[in-house]
């Protein structure tokens, strides 16, 4: 475990090196990150002028369940976006190589191959932003924790995924598909869960888990849980998490090495 | 005696899908594949004891590069038995993979925009060396392999020899058992070449390392190996010493000629066997001994522009292993 720590703080090193040395415009990703969120937080206000509330939700709440959505995209690119992109590359030329011969737990170090600070920034920005509108004083420790744990299961689910579909390319080589599929996702994670007509809520939990997402965490602050959704959430995040172990475990007996 | 590294039967097919030229192969590749089979390793046998160095030898597509992923554990075998240090390779078992490496020639362990030094220190941890093995282990290679200097400069700003210099040190800094080196001087220039096989041969004699290297031109290995394997298109067709396998199937070299004034044809057949003859050009088939004997009379005869003596092409090599396997 300790050599696996380590690793991680090397790598995440490296990597911010390696950044360092191009010095990439860290102010343009960030404005460009965020361009995107004020101007939904505009369009937000714009229609609440007129409205009181949609669908039982004020505009605080539709604010938080926005933010928390960001947060989760930020995450998701920063812990699996941008890796699971350069290992599709990598199993496609064949640069896996030299991650298969190093005797360190590769799964482990995943996230952190091509740990990418640019998308820092926003996520400190972001959670500044969420925490303006949360109420504190009616937040307990047990639901922090809980929002905490939720947050997270969400971007593990978001984290297989991406996992699984990344594994096919030990099959069916170049496919940058999921990468393109998943830029959708945060428009429909957004989204809280009694916005969906019923027959395509389970599509949304089982099929493509969008509802999963925030939406638990969302509930736990605002202190209006569904249990059983909170219970798919955990139990979804579980299957998803074997069956990317899985595939992954078979891909690799199907890896080519291309020279 | 243990072997530390045997294989038996091993062999490794791969699935390739064939699409015809141009845009119309392209739509129909889309809807229909044809897919081949290449069998790129075909049951091949052999052993090595610790210490020794054997050269894998076969043209282009031979087989060789596959051999050795089989061998590290990068490729699953389709069929046979691999056992290197008494591990299963294809496990890649963390105390199997710490005592080995793989250099490829065409491919890059090393951080492209960070000096080679950090690569080596991620080694360190990955390896988990400790601080002392660390500073010794590195110290003795920037010395034998003469890279001070370019350790800490950015990797991407190096040349190839100079890349290839720290890509064999990321490789070794855990001193690894077994060293498997895949074309490791394919590209360099020919001082270069001649230093890292110098580097090779006294890497073995320090550690007692066991290694394998491929290429695919024999002079590549006449000073490194004893013992030589030969394969084509997947198939081991020869095993054993490396002097036995010149005197049997290269005993001639070639020396190709340039003339700064006609010659007759009739002066020079003396020397050899002719393959090519011009005014002003020629090559010799000459017997290896003789080669030094035959480039100085022929220095002395004639005014020479230029004379170059190479080994017989591997091609060439191979067939006449394969022809003679088969009237056996
Ligand atoms: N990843 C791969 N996918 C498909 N075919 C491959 C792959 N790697 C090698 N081959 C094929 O297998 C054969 C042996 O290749 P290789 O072992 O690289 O030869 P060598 O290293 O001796 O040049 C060749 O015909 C090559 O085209
Ligand atoms: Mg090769």
């Amino acid at each position: 475990m300790r050599k696996n720590i380590d690793l991680i703080i090397q790598y995440i090193k490296l990597n911010l090196q390696t950044e360092l040395t191009y010095r990439s415009n860290l102010i343009f990703t960030f404005i460009s990150a965020m361009t995107y969120v004020f101007v939904f937080v505009l369009s937000l206000k714009f229609v609440f002028n007129y409205v009181p509330q949609i669908g039982g939700y004020n505009y605080d709440q539709l604010y938080v369940i926005l933010m928390l959505s960001q947060l989760w995209w930020y995450a998701n690119v920063l812990v699996a976006r941008k890796n699971f992109q350069y290992i599709a590359k990598a199993i496609n030329n064949g640069t896996l190589d030299y991650h298969l011969l190093k005797p360190y737990s590769f799964r482990i170090l995943t996230p952190f191959l091509k740990f990418d600070f640019r998308h820092l920034m926003p996520i400190i920005i972001t959670v500044f932003l969420l925490f303006i509108k949360l109420d504190f004083s009616s937040i307990g420790i047990l639901q922090w924790l809980g929002a905490i744990l939720f947050f997270m299961n969400g971007v593990l689910v978001a984290y297989s995924i991406t996992s699984i579909f990344t594994s096919f390319s030990f099959w069916v080589g170049r496919n940058n598909s999921i990468f393109d599929i998943s830029l959708e996702m945060p428009d429909l994670v957004r989204i809280p869960i009694e916005f969906f007509p019923f027959i395509v809520k389970g599509f949304f939990i089982f099929f493509v888990p969008v509802i999963i997402m925030v939406n638990p965490t969302f509930q736990i602050l605002y202190n209006n849980m569904d249990y059983i959704l909170l219970a798919e959430a955990l139990i979804i995040s579980l299957v998803l998490f074997f069956i990317s172990e899985f595939t992954w475990k078979y891909g690799l007996k199907n890896y080519t090495s291309a020279n | 005696m243990k072997k530390i590294i045997s294989v038996k039967n091993l062999t490794k097919n791969f699935k390739v899908y064939h699409k015809k030229q141009g845009l119309i192969g392209s739509l129909s590749a889309f809807f229909k594949r044809k897919y081949e089979t290449v069998k790129a390793v075909q049951k091949i046998n052999f052993e090595m004891n610790k210490g020794e160095i054997v050269g894998f030898i076969g043209p282009n597509g031979a087989g060789k590069t596959t051999t050795l992923k089989m061998l590290s554990g990068l490729l699953h075998p389709d069929d046979g038995e691999v056992s290197v240090l008494g591990f299963i390779p294809f496990k890649r078992k963390k105390d199997f993979l710490s005592q080995i490496s793989l250099v490829m020639g065409q491919k890059s362990q090393l951080w492209w925009d960070l000096p080679a030094i950090e690569s080596f220190n991620l080694n360190r941890m990955v390896y988990n060396l400790s601080k002392e093995d660390y500073k010794t282990s590195l110290a003795s290679l920037v010395e034998m392999l003469d890279a001070k200097d370019i350790i800490h400069r950015q990797v991407r700003k190096l040349s190839l020899g100079q890349r290839m210099k720290c890509e064999l040190i990321a490789s070794l800094i855990h001193n690894p058992k077994i060293l498997f080196l895949d074309e490791p001087t394919i590209g360099l220039d020919v001082v270069i070449q001649k230093k890292l096989r110098k580097f090779i041969k006294e890497y073995n004699e320090k550690y007692n390392a066991t290694i394998i290297l491929t290429s695919h031109y024999i002079g590549d290995l006449e000073e490194l190996c004893k013992r030589v394997v030969v394969i084509n298109d997947g198939i081991l067709g020869y095993d054993g010493d490396f002097g036995s396998l010149i005197k049997k199937y290269a005993k001639l070299k070639t020396i190709k000629l340039v003339f700064l004034k006609e010659v007759k044809k009739e002066n020079l057949q003396k020397y050899g066997k002719i393959i090519d003859f011009e005014p002003l050009k020629a090559s010799l088939e000459v017997n290896r001994e003789k080669v030094g004997e035959v480039a100085s009379g022929i220095l002395n005869e004639f005014s020479v522009d230029d004379l170059n003596i190479s080994e017989m092409p591997i091609e060439e090599v191979v067939r006449r292993i394969f022809e003679n396997g088969n009237n056996e």
